[in-house]
């Protein structure tokens, strides 16, 4: 008797995980065969958007396709763009960020004696001299609370374009949506960090 | 009986207007016809493939492990329509994505599968996913077109992201919105609570029902459709 009660309740606990497997494996075979069905038009739509979105960011038409390396693409007009994700309060949120010199100011004399400036080092200017856009590629932040970062729904990310690393430190506490808007923050930040790196100031521009 | 279970479905036993479920999505996202429209299609195809789906596997789900199969069932479904919108109305999906994402919890989809779909035959269970999702879809899109009217003074603006460009559905009625209250969340529970109400009274006209009697609470309906049905 003893015996028999354990191989029922394992036959029944077997029974219940054939069926859950099967079932998964339904789905999955649903999904897999609406994915190969969908994969082509979703590719094209991404592609437009994003071609929609640096045009956006760089206030210009792109001529040639943008050519990126491990997510960072140097333009030969000296903007860089960068690909980049932030941890945000629902999952991770992508962004894009356009970082752009700033216009070479000349320093003046006093300033110059002072920390030993040249004609030369002003025209080789710090990469963190310049101004950062960012876009919001995906998300899932709340609806109406978090989707602020997203530029579709709201003017508070364009108002900051080309923003210099101050004012993007700088930003105040968006209450209610503090973990969406630090991640904002640090994604700008990034980019200012990651274009100081030689690495990126040695790739081919395209 | 499949006319008594399709008006059932869609009038006296409306998902929203009587068992007040999805109200999440609904209240979000009716904004606009257009919207509305995206959603309810959405929905309705995640409510005919699960229920459909729910009701010819009914035999191979155990009891004790339905509500994760049900779950599984819905959700793949719900990112077949997610996938669906990405691929085919790109412009709708990138205003609404995070709305149909969300189908997956919304509670009339599983609670038809666990009170009708899961003990029914194919037929029965088609026609209540196709009678609730007729009567979820009205619902949006009365309220959608109200607020779109009150809120922004026009209808069907945006319509082509979902139907195809190239012609401009936007009907433009007032110059200014006339209520423009109406177009903000606090806006979307006055103005769907009154047409709750106006729908609650004229069911109750239509029924005979004595006005002021206490409304019943999904559960009792809930509990109520159990018992038809079952019986």
């Amino acid at each position: 008797m003893s015996s028999v009660e354990p191989t029922n309740a394992s036959s029944a606990v077997l029974k219940k995980a054939g069926a859950l497997a099967l079932i998964g494996l339904l789905c999955g075979l649903v999904l897999v065969a609406t994915r190969q069905f969908t994969a082509g038009p979703i590719a094209d739509n991404r592609a437009l958007a994003a071609q929609q979105l640096y045009t956006d960011l760089l206030a210009r038409p792109l001529d040639k396709p943008l050519i990126w390396h491990a997510g960072v693409s140097r333009l030969c007009a000296g903007e860089i763009l960068l690909q980049l994700s932030e941890p945000g309060y629902a999952s991770k949120i992508d962004f894009v960020g356009l970082w752009r010199p700033s216009a070479p100011a000349k320093p003046t004399p006093d300033l110059a004696q002072t920390e030993g400036a040249d004609e030369s080092n002003n025209n080789d200017r710090a990469p963190n001299s310049g101004g950062v856009s960012l876009r919001v590629v995906w998300h899932t932040e709340t609806p109406g609370i978090g989707d602020f970062i997203d530029h579709a729904r709201s003017d508070y990310v364009p108002t900051l374009d080309a923003s210099d690393a101050a004012t993007w430190a700088g930003l105040d506490t968006i209450s209610g949506a503090t973990i969406t808007q630090q991640a904002l923050q640090r994604a700008a930040l990034a980019v200012f960090a990651e274009v100081t790196k030689p690495q990126i100031k040695a790739l081919p521009c395209g | 009986m499949a006319s008594s279970i399709f008006y059932r479905a869609t009038i006296t036993q409306n998902p929203a207007w009587v068992q007040l479920l999805g109200l999440c999505p609904l209240l979000a996202v009716s904004t606009t016809f257009a919207n509305s429209l995206g959603l309810a299609a959405a929905s309705g195809l995640v409510l005919l493939a699960a229920n459909t789906s729910i009701s010819i596997l009914r035999f191979l789900i155990p009891e004790s492990v339905r509500l994760p199969c049900f779950v599984l069932i819905i959700a793949t479904f719900t990112t077949v329509a997610t996938l669906l919108l990405e691929a085919f109305a790109f412009d709708l999906y990138a205003k609404i994505a995070l709305f149909v994402q969300i189908i997956v919890t919304n509670c009339m989809i599983l609670g038809r599968a666990e009170a009708f779909a899961s003990k029914q035959p194919v037929g029965a269970a088609l026609l209540d996913a196709l009678g609730t999702a007729v009567g979820f879809a009205l619902a949006l899109i009365v309220l959608g077109s109200c607020r779109e009217v009150l809120g922004h003074g026009t209808l069907f603006s945006d319509l082509d992201l979902l139907l195809g460009t190239g012609v401009e559905w936007e009907l433009r009625l007032f110059n200014a919105p006339p209520l423009a209250i109406v177009a903000q969340p606090p806006g979307a529970f006055i103005a769907a609570g009154l047409l709750f109400a106006l729908a609650q009274a004229c069911l109750g006209r239509a029924t005979g029902s004595v006005s002021g009697r206490p409304a019943k609470t999904s559960t009792q309906l809930a509990n109520q459709i159990d018992v038809k049905e079952i019986t």
